[in-house]
């Protein structure tokens, strides 16, 4: 009794410890199965307390006949703005389940931003462009990020505590299953492997003898 | 049917030019045939690349029109509605834009979202990978039994959203199509569900039944070319789709590929024709140009062969030739040496003459058709003239002799010498007696041998002959004898009279006969008895021979016996005579042992110095004493080789034999030699004595005989008394025994035992009565 008594008293220490700590800097390297760095992956941290969500607002823009960026994050319920930066026209449209729509862009006529209130993955195309692509990732949590060219993800200021970690990249080869993530320390690191396919390349523009960009 | 050498050579040329054409016949048919299927198999090639081509042109054309279907927003739109009824509107009506049979749509995981038609989805799932790299797939699919090019193309949304699938059936129209294309018949077919195979073809309806029991074989060996003989096509198998139970069958009619083979095979048929033709004309021309003379020289040798007066084939210049002139040559020599083996023959070498075989020859035909005169001469005594003169000297007469009858005029029809000093000749026409007188006197005048003058006695035999009467043999016999005649005369013609002829032949026949005579019984033996006067009694008897001739009847023993001594014969006859006798005698030993018969001997038995050793033999053998044979002798015979004779007569008188001369006076001989003889006995001739009692003269000559012969020391014996009157002369003149058919003829055996007995009894009576 006494023992447990002594361990639930450690238990409790460990937890007022951590209670103590006010926040951390997590930092996440992503590889491929190759050991490479893997840019354009998407990390989201849901943890139990299941925060409101905050709503962001960013932009996906066409610029140079491409999506920019490639892949985007946000919570749900954020906005999403689609501003043409091309003389041409795009007709930039989704068939994705978490948001199906369709904008006419003109250029320099930006149309009214887009909310993406279901949690999901949001494939954008051109119809006018067909390689074009671009992902949005909507996420249950505020804690989402994509991974620099160096595969590296930082948060700065996270909530230490328990958290589930989500990986998903447009081109992985199989959905990977979440993990359990504890941060206790103040500054603390993690790193994950996702296999992609590596014959994929992000969408460009073709180089044509025509049209402009 | 291959003897002649015609047929040898054109069998040889044609079966060498057979040879070599069939030879480069086959060669040239064989590499032709060769390149004309390599030729075809490239044609394969390029109409399977063609056909590769066209099936890739129409899958890419396909292609194209799914991916901009894919590509279509609406469409994109109407399946990210996910609402079942307008993805299949959707689905039709796209379909049916872009003319396809088959319309599907499958959705990222591979599953069958909407189709035109119920079908499994494992088959077309396996091209999904496919896609990814290349944004569409295409291939043929066996599906619900038919074939489909299926072209399969991502829907993106950027991302894949579905799978659309559009198959377009590979049927008639696309094998007319790609025919049109490459020019060869197409059909397609599959590797399952051969029981009821269903070909999909652009070959007529007549050829599909043949080309489905080809099929095993021909898919059997992909992208191999296939040949069959009951199928007027070359195949080559394609597989179209990556499991190969799709099939396609490029066919290419064998008459186009084969056509220029055929061609080839039909000019090559026609050229060794015309060509066995031409070698055969050629060949019967040289064959004829070289068996004709061959066929001519060989009729040419047969002549020669036979003899026949054979004319030379013309001489050509080539080795025909050669051996033409070589048998003309040949022909000459044959000729030459025939001609002279002919003289060789015919002729005489030492007179030049013709010879006894060469008159035996011409003779004949002469003595058929024509009369004329046989004259056969020799030369009295050449024998003396050859030993004298000498062998070349006499030669050299007869040569004289040949020449004085060949020059004689008239001329002979020829001259011939016969053997050793005969000649003969013959005239064609009867000659007179003058002309024969003065061949005979042409012949007299002497012969000049070696400065020596010789004159010859020549003996001429005559025989004029008529056509067709006497042999060559008769003829010659005839001419023969008359000049024995001739000869016999001393010399001079003689003519051949008839029957002379017939005489020889008798006596011929006499001589062959009288061997077999001697042993087959015809002779026989008579004895004639002989009485003595003083006492009227009869102890011997004379032996006398006799032959009955089955065809000549009975023949004197005078003409037999003379015969036999001209023959040389006569010796058989003594022997026969004594050993007859002699067994005679020992038979009658015991009845009369006193009885003496005396055998009568010819010169020639005078002779032989073994005769008295012969007679010793023959008495021992017969146990008879030599005292019971008496020997008879001629007075001539002893005259003969008088000293030989009286050493003969010698010894046999010392054996105790009694000797005799008989036909004592006819001979020649001289009182001196009788004093010398060693006889017992004379026996004076018949001759003296048949008619001693009218004839004064022979019973002067008998007494004088008698009483020289008693004189002598003789035993006196009369021979032929045959009456009563002689006899009392020859008691007389004191003859001693008396021989004569008075008392008795010869009588055979059995008579003369009977006689004997009989004469005795009456000479008892007679004695009896005289007392």
């Amino acid at each position: 009794m006494k023992l447990a008594l002594i361990a639930s008293g450690l238990v409790v220490a460990l937890i007022s410890y951590a209670s103590q700590l006010s926040a951390a800097s997590l930092t996440i390297n992503l590889t491929n199965q190759q050991q490479q760095p893997l840019a354009d992956a998407v990390v989201e941290l849901r943890s139990l307390s299941n925060p409101e969500l905050k709503q962001q607002r960013i932009q996906v823009a066409q610029q140079a006949l491409t999506f920019v960026p490639f892949v985007s994050a946000i919570p749900a319920g954020s906005v999403v703005e689609f501003p043409n930066l091309d003389k041409t026209r795009h007709h930039v449209y989704s068939f994705s389940p978490a948001k199906q729509f369709e904008i006419q862009l003109y250029a320099d006529k930006p149309e009214a931003p887009i909310t993406f209130d279901t949690p999901g993955i949001v494939a954008l195309g051109c119809n006018i462009h067909d390689y074009m692509q671009a992902y949005i990732y909507v996420s249950e949590s505020n804690l989402v990020a994509v991974s620099d060219g160096a595969g590296q993800l930082n948060w700065p200021d996270i909530a230490p505590g328990g958290y589930q970690l989500y990986i998903w990249h447009p081109w992985q080869l199989a959905d990977r299953q979440p993990t359990a993530l504890d941060v206790v320390m103040p500054v603390q690191t993690a790193a994950y492997t996702l296999a992609v396919d590596l014959s994929q390349q992000k969408p460009q523009a073709p180089q044509r003898g025509f049209g402009s960009r | 049917m291959f003897n002649s050498l015609r047929s040898k050579w054109i069998s040889l040329l044609v079966v060498l030019l057979s040879l070599l054409m069939l030879l480069t016949g086959y060669a040239t048919l064989k590499s032709m045939r060769a390149n004309s299927l390599q030729q075809a198999e490239l044609s394969l090639d390029v109409a399977s690349k063609v056909f590769q081509q066209a099936l890739d042109s129409r899958a890419a054309q396909l292609t194209n029109s799914v991916s901009l279907l894919a590509a279509d927003f609406g469409f994109r739109q109407a399946i990210a509605t996910a609402e079942q009824a307008t993805i299949e509107s959707v689905l039709q009506n796209h379909g049916s834009r872009i003319n396809a049979q088959l319309a599907l749509l499958l959705n990222p995981q591979g599953e069958l979202l909407a189709s035109s038609e119920s079908i499994d989805t494992s088959d077309i799932r396996q091209l999904l990978p496919a896609t990814l790299g290349s944004d569409a797939a295409t291939d043929i699919l066996l599906i619900d039994g038919k074939a489909y090019q299926l072209v399969l193309v991502p829907v993106r949304a950027p991302v894949i959203i579905a799978w659309v699938g559009m198959g377009f059936l590979v049927d008639v129209p696309l094998a007319e199509q790609i025919k049109g294309i490459t020019g060869l018949d197409i059909s397609f077919t599959q590797l399952d569900n051969r029981a009821n195979q269903q070909l999909t073809t652009t070959l007529p309806a007549e050829t599909q039944s043949q080309l489905i029991s080809k099929l095993d074989d021909i898919m059997r060996y992909p992208d191999a070319t296939h040949f069959a003989a009951d199928f007027s096509f070359i195949t080559r198998g394609k597989v179209l789709d990556s499991e190969q139970r799709l099939w396609a069958l490029l066919h290419m009619p064998d008459d186009r590929w084969l056509s220029s083979y055929q061609q080839l095979r039909r000019q090559l048929v026609e050229i060794f024709a015309f060509g066995l033709v031409l070698a055969l004309i050629a060949a019967f021309l040289f064959a004829r140009s070289i068996s004709r003379p061959l066929s001519q020289l060989s009729h040419f040798a047969r002549d020669i062969g036979q003899g026949n007066a054979a004319v030379p084939p013309t001489i050509s210049q080539d080795e025909i030739g050669v051996l033409t002139s070589t048998l003309v040559n040949m022909q000459h020599s044959i000729a030459a040496r025939e001609q002279q083996l002919r003289q060789q023959a015919e002729h005489d070498t030492l007179t030049g003459l013709l010879n006894r075989h060469a008159v035996e020859q011409r003779l004949p035909a002469i003595l058929k058709t024509q009369r004329g005169t046989l004259l056969q001469l020799n030369i009295i005594q050449f024998k003396h003239i050859n030993d004298t003169l000498g062998l070349a000297n006499g030669d050299t007469l007869l040569q004289l002799l040949a020449q004085r009858l060949g020059h004689h005029q008239p001329a002979a029809a020829f001259c011939a010498r016969l053997n050793g000093d005969e000649f003969l000749m013959l005239f064609n026409e009867n000659l007179t007696e003058q002309q024969l007188v003065d061949l005979y006197n042409s012949l007299q005048p002497a012969y000049n041998i070696q400065n020596s003058l010789i004159n010859l006695k020549i003996a001429i035999g005559i025989y004029p002959f008529e056509p067709g009467q006497v042999s060559a043999s008769d003829a010659l016999r005839r001419v023969d004898l008359a000049q024995e005649n001739a000869s016999q005369a001393g010399g001079g013609i003689a003519f051949y009279q008839s029957g002379q002829d017939e005489t020889h032949q008798r006596e011929l026949t006499i001589i062959r006969d009288l061997p077999e005579a001697l042993n087959s019984g015809q002779l026989y033996v008579v004895y004639q008895p002989k009485v003595e006067l003083a006492s009227e009694q009869c102890h011997s008897a004379e032996a006398l021979i006799r032959w009955q001739h089955p065809q000549l009847g009975f023949i004197s023993p005078v003409e037999f016996i003379a015969t036999a001594e001209h023959s040389g014969n006569i010796s058989l006859i003594t022997q026969w005579m004594l050993k007859t006798v002699v067994k005679q005698l020992a038979a009658w030993q015991a009845d009369y042992p006193t009885l003496r018969i005396a055998v009568n001997l010819s010169a020639a038995d005078l002779l032989d110095q073994n005769l008295p050793q012969q007679i010793s033999t023959l008495l021992q053998q017969y146990q008879v004493p030599a005292t019971a044979l008496a020997l008879e002798v001629t007075e001539s015979a002893v005259m003969q080789d008088t000293s030989k004779v009286i050493a003969n007569l010698n010894t046999l008188k010392a054996m105790a034999i009694n000797l005799a001369i008989d036909d004592f006076g006819t001979g020649q001989s001289s009182l001196a030699y009788l004093k010398q003889l060693p006889v017992n006995e004379i026996k004076i001739d018949r001759a003296f004595v048949k008619d001693i009692e009218t004839n004064s003269n022979d019973a002067l000559i008998v007494n004088a005989t008698v009483k020289l012969a008693h004189g002598l020391g003789f035993k006196v014996t009369a021979e032929g008394l045959e009456n009563l009157a002689g006899l009392s002369y020859l008691k007389e003149s004191g003859c001693d025994t008396v021989q004569g058919y008075f008392f008795s003829k010869p009588l055979a055996t059995a008579e003369f035992s009977q006689w004997l007995t009989n004469f005795a009894a009456t000479a008892k009576q007679t004695a009896e009565l005289s007392e």
